[in-house]
């Protein structure tokens, strides 16, 4: 994908210094952010891994949950996560679904109906109770199309709505086209990508969504920040993803 | 007082113990550390008779895929099945036609809820609380191991879950000792498993004289315990082996009698 690189300094963006982050299983996209986040402006950030460990050094890998992530001698157990998440101590995570709509709800559970699915998905593993207890969560759609941003979903695996009730909520969703901001409003257009179009946008994207008056286009990569991705994945494995 | 000490066994002798209708809980995570050879074992032992196991688990994809692949499984409780590796991202293939053909009873959860019915199960007890689960149409679906109550305290509405009390754990590690202490190098949840499960089998890479650590599991929480190396494989053991990729792509690739023949008979 050509633009992966702009994908991931903007999930690293919206990480701050000294948050507290957990990551799932296969998310490898989010696993360089994270990385580049820590290398630039986050470099204080609490980083935990869907296998417990904390703080392991962070290398490309297409699982984001390999042997050698496991690196570090700080550890907690899987289900302290959701100790971390319930009292309110999780910052920031990343979530990605085969639906999402504009209140940041993903499906990652079937396609059709869902007693009769066409066809089955994973399941949402941690994310059901962490995209509510996280004070924000990111969701990730690189791939921008009409089915994946859907107004409405076959099964609403774990909810994103904003009802305020609990500590956090998706706050935005990032396409491989332009950035949505969610809030009680709805989705507004945050950012467009360098070379996308409003229409082309507006006629890939299921679910309906503000425009502001004055277009924004996303913050470009930096020189610094490649050259940083290229240490964290100096095989450049992220592009065939 | 009696405390009882595990037994140093066969993988054939200890997988025996396993009788049909057992509920059964894996170690692992995704491609890591799962308790393949054990797996291998009790397909070997079970597969063409009647026999049918329930299983529950953490992403832990293969194991309980490959149980349902050999056509060993009534009932699934999971949270997530997929993985990816260097080849792409994978929903187990066996799980998936199970489910779209309903060949299977199955109940979706979070790894929250699974895990929170384990350490009710731990701490023997017979229900738990959940939290901050609202808004998921996993509350919606039928669900036999949750409930939503009254909190007898302030009369609030809570959400509870039946405890979750495995059969048998089945679980891979790096070491035991010869007093039957397991050390596990990169620990997930071993030790919440094994204390949730009623007996736990456990295959170590090695087993030492002496290690001179705080074990992940003690000695008392272990009924069998296996020398194997390499008892994770295909799947990766940390500080030993990585997963093996051809492996995994044969797994997707070819039938289960296929893949049977060739890796497991």
């Amino acid at each position: 994908m050509k633009n992966i690189d702009l994908l991931i300094s903007c999930l690293a963006r919206e990480i701050k210094n000294k948050d507290v982050v957990f990551l799932g299983v296969v998310s490898p996209i989010p696993l360089l952010a994270i990385g580049l986040a820590k290398y630039t402006h986050a470099p204080d950030l609490i980083f935990i891994n869907s296998l417990g460990a904390v703080d392991p050094e962070i290398k490309f890998s297409v699982s984001s949950e390999t042997v050698n992530l496991s690196e570090t001698n700080k550890r907690i157990k899987l289900h302290e996560i959701y100790d971390i998440a319930q009292k309110g101590m999780l910052d920031i995570t990343f979530f990605s679904g085969a639906q999402v709509d504009s209140s940041g709800n993903i499906n990652l559970s079937v396609i059709g109906d869902y007693k009769e699915p066409k066809v089955r998905l994973p399941g949402g593993a941690g994310s059901p109770v962490l995209i509510r207890l996280a004070k924000k969560s990111i969701i990730l759609c690189k791939d921008h199309d009409k089915r994946k941003l859907s107004d409405k979903l076959f099964f609403t695996t774990s909810s994103g709505n904003p009802d305020k009730k609990r500590f956090g909520r998706s706050e935005k969703i990032i396409t491989g086209k332009c950035i949505f901001e969610l809030g009680e409003n709805g989705a507004v257009l945050e950012s467009i990508h360098q070379g996308e179009s409003i229409e082309d946008i507006q006629k890939n994207t299921g679910f309906e969504f503000k425009i502001p008056k004055k277009i924004k286009y996303t913050e470009k990569i930096t020189e610094k920040e490649k050259l940083i991705l290229d240490k964290i994945d100096p095989d450049q494995e992220r592009y065939s993803l | 007082m009696f405390i009882k000490m595990p037994e140093f066994t066969t993988a054939k002798s200890a997988v025996s113990k396993i009788k049909s209708n057992s509920l059964i809980v894996f170690s692992g995570m995704q491609l890591n550390r799962s308790p393949m050879q054990l797996v291998y074992e009790l397909i070997r032992q079970n597969i063409n008779t009647t026999n049918k196991f329930s299983i529950v688990g953490t992403p832990n994809p293969i194991p309980m895929d490959m149980m349902i692949g050999a056509d060993l499984v009534s009932e699934i409780e999971f949270c997530f099945m997929g993985y990816r590796y260097e080849y792409g991202f994978f929903i187990p293939k066996h799980f998936r036609s199970a489910v779209e053909k309903k060949e299977i009873d199955y109940i979706e959860s979070g790894a929250y809820s699974i895990m929170m019915g384990l350490r009710a199960g731990a701490m023997n007890l017979d229900i738990i609380q959940l939290k901050n689960f609202e808004g998921s149409d996993l509350l919606k679906i039928k669900n036999k191991n949750l409930v939503c109550s009254k909190d007898p305290f302030s009369g609030k509405k809570v959400l509870l879950r039946r405890a979750v009390k495995p059969d048998f754990a089945l679980i891979h590690a790096q070491y035991a000792d010869k007093k039957g202490n397991i050390y596990i190098e990169d620990e997930l949840n071993e030790r919440l498993i094994a204390k949730a499960s009623k007996k736990v089998i456990v295959s170590v890479e090695k087993i030492k004289e002496k290690i001179n650590k705080n074990p992940a599991i003690n000695s008392f929480f272990v009924d069998y315990i296996i020398e194997m190396p390499q008892g994770a494989f295909p799947s990766s053991c940390y500080k030993f082996y990585n997963y093996k990729k051809e492996i995994i792509r044969d797994y997707e690739e070819k039938s289960f009698t296929q893949f049977f023949n060739l890796h497991i008979i």
